[in-house]
């Protein structure tokens, strides 16, 4: 085995120190999936609330929202103005 | 007093439930406990699981404990198994994807760390790949720094079987790092 891949496993796999938190765990023992998957779920819950806010957006349509809505319910015949705009000498 | 006695006395003042004696027990092992599953899994809240697993045996079973074997020995013998039993649990589809992932999370403003970063996701990712056998003899031997003879009583078998599995491993990894051997990045 080559000298690199010795000193490269040594330096890789070097002990590190365990963190504080595994005491409490120890002396508390549960599902820590559980613990650790309520960030997930409040992903997927923020993700869910998204999605339906956007559906409910996409889903709405304002009575007057478009041009050619507010176009067509214009008449031109009640002012000149409205036709000069358009119309020029 | 409990805390500055031998391990023998510690071991017994935990079968007589002396809390501080579990306290100092844990002080003594939890970094080899911790360090042995994060390098067997690869993942830090596997390690979690598989340290807080073998602390819990342990603990719950240190009144089976005879003294035929080194205390050690018998402790090493629960993180591995706990490794075990872990990884038959739940078992990573895409090693790669966690390599890919842990690249991604890498600090990568500049060369060096790029560099650095993928010997570091190699080097993971060539020990993922090692079957469990393989990879817990070269965990015990690199982080552990055991002997062949303490690695074959921790995994119950000859000292020539750990020289076996250990030249198979050196061999697996050497093929799958010899790009990294040859192109120069060598301990950046």
């Amino acid at each position: 085995m080559s000298e690199w891949l010795e000193l490269e496993l040594a330096h890789r796999l070097a002990p590190v120190r365990a963190p504080e938190q595994l005491w409490h765990l120890v002396q508390t023992p549960g599902p820590l999936a559980n613990v650790r998957r309520r960030p997930v779920k409040t992903v997927l819950l923020l993700a869910a609330a998204a999605a339906a806010s956007v559906w409910v957006a996409a889903a709405w349509r304002p009575e007057t929202s478009s041009v050619q809505t507010i176009s067509l319910s214009a008449n031109p015949s009640e002012s000149h103005i409205a036709c000069r705009a358009c119309h020029t000498d | 007093m409990v805390l500055e006695g031998s391990e023998r006395e510690l071991v017994e003042a935990c079968r007589r439930g002396e809390r501080e004696a579990f306290r100092a027990l844990f002080e003594i092992y939890r970094d080899r406990i911790y360090s042995i599953a994060l390098r067997y899994s690869g993942d830090e809240a596997a390690a979690m699981d598989i340290a807080q697993d073998t602390f819990l045996k342990l603990f719950a079973s240190i009144h089976q404990f005879r003294g035929d074997a080194a205390f050690q020995t018998w402790i090493y013998r629960l993180v591995v198994n706990s490794c075990f039993d872990h990884k038959r649990r739940t078992r990573r589809l895409v090693p790669l994807a966690a390599g890919f992932l842990a690249t991604l999370r890498a600090s990568a403003d500049s060369l060096a760390d790029l560099l650095r970063s993928e010997v570091r996701t190699s080097v993971r990712t060539a020990v993922d790949r090692l079957s469990p056998a393989l990879r817990m003899v070269i965990v015990l031997r690199y982080t552990e720094a055991l002997s062949y003879e303490e690695i074959a009583a921790v995994l119950g078998c000859s000292q020539g079987t750990v020289a076996s599995r250990l030249n198979r491993a050196h061999k697996a990894l050497g093929r799958r790092l010899s790009h990294l051997a040859n192109g120069g990045n060598r301990h950046v």
